[in-house]
C-alpha cells in the first residue's frame, strides 16, 4: 500500500462577498510511496502551495479523497475529524515553508526543541538535540538563547529549518523552502532532505529552483491551466 | 493587575481544565507576551485543556488547535486554527478574518 494516495483531488474556494467560486486545481491522482520524492512543477497560480495545503489540510478540499497509510491505519486526509489531522500534525506530517512565525519572548532553541516536546520528549533532550539541529544549519551560538523575533531574515529562516525538520515525519510538505537562503544554508537543508529520503521520509515539495534538489527527485507532477490532466515527467 | 492574580490563583490549583476569558484583554504588550507564554507552556508540560475566549486572532493563533466562530449564540463554523483563518467557509468567518489588519 502506497503511503499517500490521492484520488480525484480538487479545490475551489468560494468567495462570499465576491459570490464566486474560483477553481485551484481539479481532479489530482497520483500516489507517493515511502522514500520517495514528488515535485510539483508549473507556472506561478496553478495551484502548487494549495496543494501542500489541502493534504496539510489547512485548507479543506471540496472533493477527492487522500489517503493515507499512517501508523495507526489509512485515513482519509481530506475528510479526518480535525483531532485526528492535529495528532497526525504532531506525529506524522510535517510542513515547512519559508517563514518562521516566532513568539515574543520564546528563544531560538525552544522554538527549534517545541515540536520534539509535544512528541513527547523531556525539554533536556530535546535542547540537546535542538542545538545540534541549530548548529547544522549554521545559526552562531551566540544567538541559540536570543528570541528570533529580533533577527534577521536569513537567521530567521535558519531557525524555521531547523523546527520545521527536527522531529521525525513519515511525509513532509515542502513550500518553496530554499526561496531566499544562502549558499551554506541550501547546502545544509540538501544534506538534511537527503538524510531523511534515506530514512523513508515521503516528501512533496514546490521548489523554484529545482535544480538545488534535483538529485532527490523521483517524480514530477506539472500542474497546467485549465488542469485537466497531470503530467508525469520523470519516472 | 487583578488579572495575574486570578489566573495565578486559578493555576495554583493544578486544574485538567482552564477556561480563559479574554486573559489578555487590557494587559500591557510585555504581560501580555508573558501570559501568552505561561499558557503555552503550561499546555505542553501539563497537558492541560485549555478553552478560550478571545477576540483576538493573534492570541488564538499562538494557543488555539481549533476554533470554533460563533455569532448570535451559535457555532457558524469550527475547524483546525490555521483552516479557519486561511480557508475560512462561513460567510461571517470570512469576514472576521478579512477585517483583521
Amino acid at each position: 500500500m502506497p503511503l499517500l494516495q490521492v484520488e480525484s483531488l480538487t479545490k475551489r474556494f468560494y468567495i462570499d462577498h465576491l459570490q464566486r467560486e474560483i477553481e485551484v486545481f481539479a481532479s489530482l491522482t497520483f500516489t507517493l510511496e515511502s522514500g520517495q520524492f514528488i515535485l510539483i512543477g508549473g507556472p506561478n497560480g496553478v495551484g502548487k502551495s494549495s496543494l501542500l495545503r489541502c493534504l496539510y489540510r489547512t485548507y479543506i478540499p471540496t472533493s477527492g479523497r487522500a489517503l493515507f497509510t499512517s501508523t495507526q491505519g489509512e485515513i482519509d486526509l481530506a475528510h479526518a475529524a480535525d483531532v485526528d489531522i492535529a495528532l497526525l500534525r504532531r506525529e506524522e506530517l510535517g510542513f515547512v515553508t519559508q517563514f518562521l512565525r516566532p513568539r515574543p519572548r520564546v528563544s531560538a532553541l525552544e522554538l527549534v526543541a517545541e515540536p520534539l516536546v509535544d512528541g513527547g520528549m523531556m525539554w533536556d533532550e530535546a535542547i540537546e538535540q535542538a542545538k545540534g539541529m541549530l548548529s547544522s544549519f549554521g545559526l552562531k551560538h551566540e544567538l541559540w538563547s536570543a528570541y528570533p523575533t529580533t533577527f534577521s531574515g536569513g537567521e530567521q529562516q535558519k531557525v524555521n529549518l531547523a523546527r520545521a525538520l527536527i522531529a521525525p515525519r513519515r511525509l513532509l510538505l515542502l513550500d518553496e523552502p530554499t526561496a531566499s537562503l544562502d549558499a551554506n544554508t541550501r547546502q545544509s537543508l540538501q544534506t538534511r532532505l537527503a538524510e531523511l529520503k534515506m530514512q523513508g521520509v515521503a516528501m512533496i515539495g514546490v521548489f523554484h529552483h529545482p535544480e538545488d534538489i534535483h538529485h532527490l527527485i523521483d517524480d514530477e507532477i506539472r500542474l497546467t491551466v485549465p488542469q485537466k490532466d497531470i503530467e508525469h515527467v520523470v519516472d | 493587575m487583578q488579572q495575574r492574580v486570578q489566573l495565578a490563583k486559578a493555576l495554583a490549583l493544578k486544574p485538567a481544565l482552564l477556561l480563559l476569558d479574554e486573559p489578555t484583554t487590557g494587559l500591557d504588550v510585555s504581560v501580555q507576551a508573558l501570559v501568552l507564554d505561561t499558557l503555552k507552556h503550561l499546555q505542553r508540560e501539563r497537558k492541560m485543556t485549555i478553552v478560550l475566549v478571545s477576540h483576538d486572532l493573534g492570541v488564538i493563533r499562538t494557543l488555539a488547535d481549533r476554533v470554533m466562530v460563533m455569532r448570535h449564540g451559535r457555532v457558524v463554523e469550527q475547524g483546525l486554527t490555521d483552516q479557519i483563518l486561511e480557508d475560512p467557509q462561513d460567510a461571517y468567518t470570512q469576514q472576521l478574518v478579512h477585517a483583521k489588519l
